[in-house]
Formats: structure tokens, C-alpha cells, sequence
């Protein structure tokens, strides 16, 4: 299958600790179009930091990292916003939607970004919307949202530019069994449906439970890595 | 999309953005209102200055303003007088004797200026008739032999009243001695106190008969234009037309019938300029001749020059009135800018405080691509929103406030002595024009763009991944 990501030999040390911490140590992994993949490990193994490492919004000490083939480790800020902007979706353990917005908001936002038209914008909010099961719910801001309707129209919003992949960390952290369910179906749903690549970094057996592949981190350090 | 959210934003917190808005529009009003009160006491000092003490336009004899003499009467003043007439924005014309005097009531004399004029003329050009009391006579409706027109003022330091006797001492044209005797007819009261402490009011034909002057002869020309008469282009008109000032090549020729070379033709031409054509400037012009001239020569070109005609507007007339008129389009600027500025640290305080609080708003939002231009325009534009909130709000409660006091009026009258000497009325109706509210708009929105710049940086200077995690 094809490679959606390739990382070699990648390190991450932070030096602004009184000792250095080397939170990603030389670390090689790939992910290809379609896998629906689990990063686990302990706390402070490194799984942010790859995610962040992966998703641009980090950059590494050393070693590279391919989307479709083009080092990301040499862009500029502004090259990495458009990285992100044009093939990474992103979902967070705390929602982070945007609360002067809607639902169906949200999910247009990220496409405004990507300068789609009104009439685009607005059909491919309301198929995701649907598809995560938020029919009823597309005119309402996110205060009036449970944790996992939100959780939910995160994931609408990580799809609605396309990507190639999304990262999501810790997306069930602070969800209860029925959301994570829930989500999770979705989410499993869309992978086949979407064909996007899910990459998530969990301690949630629920996710695990469902991953078709685990990698598992030790200090920075690939442990293991099962495809299920 | 971003407008939509940063005018959203705003109201996330609204007990604080009220609490800012509320001060901006607190602080706008009170600027506004002030300037508006100052605009209003000086806009109608303007008026009463036009309209009852200086004209419009005044045209003299070019050296009469330098010496005052009686003999420096204007040349062809009857023609001038009807040739202005013929002018559609001119409302009235009339002509005036202008003389130095001592006015004695009987208890010691006092210094005046008597300006001697056509009653019916008059009444056209100066609404001072309308400052007579119907209770202390009227605007020369007399029989009474040399009548005059005193103010109350100068009545009680006189010590006379209606129909009592005042003594004139004057220097007729030939610069002699002359002393007649008036009766008061009528006693005016204006706001300005130095005004009417100086200035007393004859018929024009008592002074032809008292101190040989002709029908025609004048000291002064005044003439009333139409309020939206644009006054630059009729005094423009009027120096082309009548000032000595007017310089071309054939003028310093023809001119007494002088011979000067083209050398100083050429620098005279050169170096005028219609704003700047007043005896004063032609003696400058001849003190810096590059061409040298004789001192008799410099004379010969003066004497050509007194003769013509002075045009002067209400702002030569009263420079200190033009002086505060202009001050006061700066006050505008300055009343408010220092209003802006002190309000502009607490916006900069409030806005530092959203970004604080919303860190991990920006690093979501940096995390899924908007870039820092559009995260910086987000903030700028909240910014720009709030101030500019208050600041319609401001604009909005001062322009109710204006127009109920522009008709109510704001009445003074404790301040009456300190406000007359100056010669501003007590009942002051503040005004603030439509080009100002634009001007204060224009100040609100850069305050709220430079009050963005720094917390707008503070956000763009987020590192996405930490910000999305921070708590």
C-alpha cells in the first residue's frame, strides 16, 4: 500500500529542562493510506511529542519525517501551517472547538481556511455531520454539546479539509464508555468510508480494543509494533 | 468567517466588554461634549463678531489701518459700494466714517471710537440695533439733534442716560480741533464688554456736517455675505479688483507714475501672492528688495500703494478670533486623542487578558492551519470591534446629549463677567459638525488597531503544541 508517512531515525530532545530529556529516541516508524493505528505507552513515553513531531507542530532534533514523500523537517512555520492546513486533520483531548461557532460552523471553518465555496462548505458540513450522527444538532453552539458530541464534531472538522491522515491524542481521555463507543464506531466507520488514516495516541483499552494496529513506546523508543 | 467570530468573540465575556465599552463611551462623550461646548461658545462668538462687531469683509484706504487719521478716507467709495452690491453672495454693503474721539458726560472724559454710519445701511450689515432695549431708546427713530448710540456700559461710566447730553471731542480732516455736543438716543448692550466700552454710534450725515466730510466718503466699507458664501473667493475677488496690492506689470508703471526698472517689476510679480496681499507685505517686499532702491524711491512706491483699497477679511479683521477657530480643530484632536490614549492602556490590559485566556483557542486554531496573519487579523479586528462599540456608543449618547443642548442651550450666566470680557455669551449651545464625529470615528478605530498591535503579537507568538495543551 501506499506510504502516507516515513519517519527515519528521528529524535526529539528537549534541553530547556534542568536535564535533558529525550522524549523521541531515534525513532523509525511508517503509517500507510487506510491504517487505523494506536500509538500506546506509558505517561511521558513520547507518543505526544511523535504526534507533534508528525503533525508539524514540532520539529525535531534530528532525523526526518515524509508525508507523501517531502521532508517536513526543513519547512518553514509558514510551509507547516499549510502542511496542516491542506493534509492533516487534527482531534484533541479537549474538543477545542471553537465556541462562538456552531457545529455545523466548525466543521465549515477549516474549509473557509482552504478558501472552499459557501455551497461546498456547507453540503460537506452537513454529510459529516450526519455521519458522526449530528443531524439534529448542526445550529448548536458547543456549550449546549456533551463531551462526546463534541468529540464528535472534532472528528467532522479533522475530515471536512481531506486530509491525509488524521492525528488524534488522547480523543477518549475524557469521554465516558458510551461516547467512546460511540465515537469509536465512528470513527472505524469513516476510516473505511474516508479511507483516511487514523493515527491515535491513547491509554484507552476501548481504542486499542478497536486499533488494527499498536505501536507501543518506551522512552521515546519503539517497544513494539503488532498489526492486528 | 473571521469578522463573524472576533465580533462573536467580543461577547464572550460581556461583563468585561461592557465595562469597556462603557468606558470608552464615557470618556468620548465627555471629549466630545467638551469640544462641542468650546465649538459652540466660539462658533457663536464667530457669528456675533460678523454679524455685529467687524462684517464679513471690511475694505479700507491701505494706510488707514497702519494710522487712523481722518483724511485717509477711500477713494471712489460710493462706486465700490455699488459694484459690491451687484453681488449675488453679498446680503448687504455700507459704508462708515471711522473716528478717534474723547466722549465726556460730564464726570471726565473717556477715549472712543465713533463710527459714524448710514442708519438704513447699517441696520442691513450690523444687528446691533437689535441690542437696544426697547426701554433704552432705539436705532436713531429720533428727533433728537445729534443723536448718538452709547452703550449701557459706557452710559454708567458717563454717568448718562437716555436723552442726556455727551460731549465729542474730535480732529476733523484738516487735523483741527472740533467739539460737539450729542444726545443719547439709544443704549446698546452686547456680550463683549471691551466692545461696548469703546465703540459709540453717529449718523453718518452729522459727521459731514460737523466735520466737512463728503456724501460719499468713507473710512470703511462693510459687507455682509451669505452664511455659505465662500469669503476667500470674494475677497480674492475683491483684492483683484480694487486692492493696490494687486500686482502685475503694468500696475507699478502706471502707479504715480513711477519709473521702475523691469528688475523690480519681475520681483514684485514673483513673489506675490493672494493670501499674502496687505501693506505690511509691500513693506516687507521693499525692505528685501534684491534690486536696490532708494529710500525716496521706496517711499514714492508706498505713497502709490496707500491710496488703494485694503481688503480684509472677519479673520484679519479679529486674527485672535481666527487664531482660536483654527486652535479649535486641534482641540478636537487633542481633547480626544488624550481621551483615546488613556483608554487605549486599558483596552491593551483587556485584550492581554483574552489571549491569556484563550491560548489554547489560538494553538488549536494554528494547529489546524490558519496561519499567524489570520490569527493576528482575528485579534486586531476584536480589538477594533470593541473600541469601535464604545465608540458608537459614545458618539451615539453625545450627539443625543448635542442636539438636546443645541436647542436647550447651556446657560453660563454665573460666568457673565468673565465670559462677556472676552466677549462670548453666556448661553452657549454646543456644536460638534458631521466631519468631526467622522475624524473621532477614524480615532477610535486606529486607537483599537494600535491597542491590538502588541496582544496580537503576544498570540501569534504561541507555540501551537504547547498552547492547545496549556490548561
Amino acid at each position: 500500500m501506499n506510504k502516507v508517512i516515513e519517519i527515519s531515525k528521528l529524535n526529539k530532545i528537549y534541553t530547556e529542562t534542568a536535564v535533558p530529556v529525550h522524549a523521541v529516541n531515534d525513532l523509525s516508524l511508517s503509517f500507510e493510506q487506510g491504517e487505523f493505528a494506536a500509538i500506546v505507552g506509558p505517561s511521558g513515553c513520547g507518543k505526544t511529542t511523535l504526534l507533534n513531531l508528525i503533525g508539524g507542530l514540532d520539529k525535531p532534533t534530528d532525523g526526518k519525517i515524509l508525508i507523501d514523500g517531502t521532508d517536513i523537517t526543513t519547512f518553514s512555520i509558514g510551509q507547516l501551517t499549510d502542511l496542516r492546513l491542506w493534509n492533516i486533520g487534527f482531534v484533541f483531548q479537549a474538543y477545542n472547538l471553537i465556541p462562538v461557532l456552531t457545529a455545523r460552523e466548525n466543521v465549515e471553518f477549516i474549509m473557509e481556511l482552504q478558501h472552499k465555496s459557501k455551497a461546498e462548505r456547507r453540503a460537506r458540513a452537513e454529510e459529516l455531520l450526519v455521519a458522526v450522527g449530528l443531524a439534529d444538532r448542526m445550529d448548536v453552539r458547543p456549550g449546549r454539546l456533551s463531551g462526546g458530541q463534541q468529540q464528535r464534531v472534532a472528528v467532522a472538522r479533522a475530515l471536512a479539509s481531506k486530509p491525509k491522515f488524521i492525528l488524534a491524542d488522547e480523543p477518549t481521555a475524557n469521554l465516558d464508555s458510551s461516547s467512546t463507543e460511540t465515537l469509536l464506531s465512528i470513527m472505524e466507520e469513516l476510516n473505511r468510508k474516508e479511507g483516511t488514516t487514523f493515527i491515535f495516541s491513547t491509554h484507552d483499552s476501548r481504542v486499542m480494543s478497536k486499533a488494527r494496529r499498536i505501536i507501543t513506546l518506551e522512552d521515546g523508543k519503539v517497544l513494539s509494533d503488532k498489526t492486528l | 468567517m473571521i469578522i463573524s467570530i472576533a465580533w462573536k468573540n467580543i461577547w464572550r465575556n460581556k461583563f468585561r466588554s461592557f465595562v469597556v465599552l462603557f468606558a470608552i463611551a464615557v470618556g468620548l462623550v465627555a471629549g466630545i461634549l467638551s469640544v462641542a461646548i468650546m465649538n459652540g461658545a466660539l462658533r457663536d462668538r464667530i457669528k456675533i463678531a460678523i454679524k455685529t462687531e467687524v462684517g464679513s469683509i471690511q475694505l479700507h484706504r491701505a494706510d488707514f489701518l497702519n494710522n487712523a487719521e481722518p483724511d485717509k478716507t477711500m477713494d471712489n467709495a460710493g462706486e465700490i459700494i455699488k459694484e459690491i452690491e451687484e453681488n449675488q453672495d453679498v446680503i448687504a454693503v455700507s459704508g462708515r466714517l471711522k473716528l478717534e474721539a474723547m466722549i465726556n458726560g460730564g464726570h471726565g472724559p473717556r477715549g472712543a471710537m465713533v463710527l459714524g454710519v448710514n442708519p438704513d445701511s447699517e441696520k442691513k450689515v450690523s444687528d446691533l440695533y437689535s441690542y437696544i432695549p426697547d426701554s433704552l431708546g432705539g436705532w436713531f427713530n429720533t428727533d433728537l439733534r445729534n443723536p448718538i448710540i452709547i452703550s449701557s456700559r459706557l452710559a454708567e461710566k458717563l454717568k448718562v442716560g437716555l436723552n442726556n447730553k455727551v460731549q465729542l471731542d474730535f480732529v476733523n480732516k484738516q487735523g483741527e480741533a472740533i467739539a460737539a455736543i450729542f444726545r443719547v438716543c439709544g443704549i446698546f448692550k452686547t456680550n463683549n464688554s471691551l466692545y461696548d466700552e469703546m465703540k459709540v454710534f453717529v449718523e453718518n450725515s452729522t459727521l459731514q456736517k460737523i466735520l466737512g466730510f463728503e456724501e460719499n466718503e468713507f473710512h470703511q466699507i462693510v459687507l455682509l455675505t451669505k452664511e455659505d458664501a465662500d469669503l476667500d473667493s470674494i475677497s480674492t475677488g475683491l483684492k483683484r479688483k480694487y486692492s493696490a496690492f494687486s500686482i502685475n506689470s503694468n500696475t507699478l508703471q502706471n502707479l504715480g507714475n513711477l519709473k521702475v526698472d523691469s528688475a523690480v517689476i519681475a520681483y514684485f510679480t514673483e513673489n506675490q501672492t493672494e493670501s499674502r496681499l496687505s501693506y505690511s507685505f509691500m513693506q516687507e517686499l521693499l525692505r528685501e528688495s534684491p534690486v536696490e532702491l532708494s529710500s525716496q524711491t521706496q517711499k514714492d512706491i508706498l505713497r502709490a500703494f496707500e491710496s488703494g483699497v485694503s481688503v480684509m477679511t472677519w479673520e484679519d479683521a479679529a486674527p485672535e478670533m481666527a487664531l482660536t477657530s483654527y486652535w479649535m480643530d486641534w482641540l478636537l484632536y487633542i481633547f480626544v486623542g488624550i481621551i483615546l490614549l488613556a483608554l487605549g492602556f486599558g483596552i491593551v490590559n483587556t485584550m492581554l487578558m483574552v489571549v491569556l485566556e484563550r491560548v489554547k483557542e489560538f494553538g488549536m486554531l494554528m494547529a489546524i492551519g490558519m496561519n499567524r496573519r489570520r490569527v493576528y487579523m482575528m485579534v486586531v479586528l476584536e480589538t477594533v470591534f470593541l473600541s469601535l462599540a464604545g465608540g458608537v456608543t459614545g458618539i451615539a449618547i453625545s450627539s443625543i446629549l448635542i442636539s438636546w443642548l443645541s436647542n436647550s442651550g447651556i446657560n453660563l450666566v454665573s460666568l457673565a463677567d468673565g465670559f462677556n470680557s472676552m466677549g462670548y455669551s453666556t448661553l452657549i449651545y454646543p456644536y460638534i459638525g458631521f466631519e468631526d464625529y467622522i475624524k473621532i470615528v477614524i480615532m477610535v478605530i486606529l486607537t483599537g488597531v494600535v491597542s491590538a498591535l502588541y496582544p496580537a503579537w503576544k498570540a501569534i507568538r504561541l507555540n501551537p503544541a504547547d498552547a492547545v495543551r496549556s490548561e
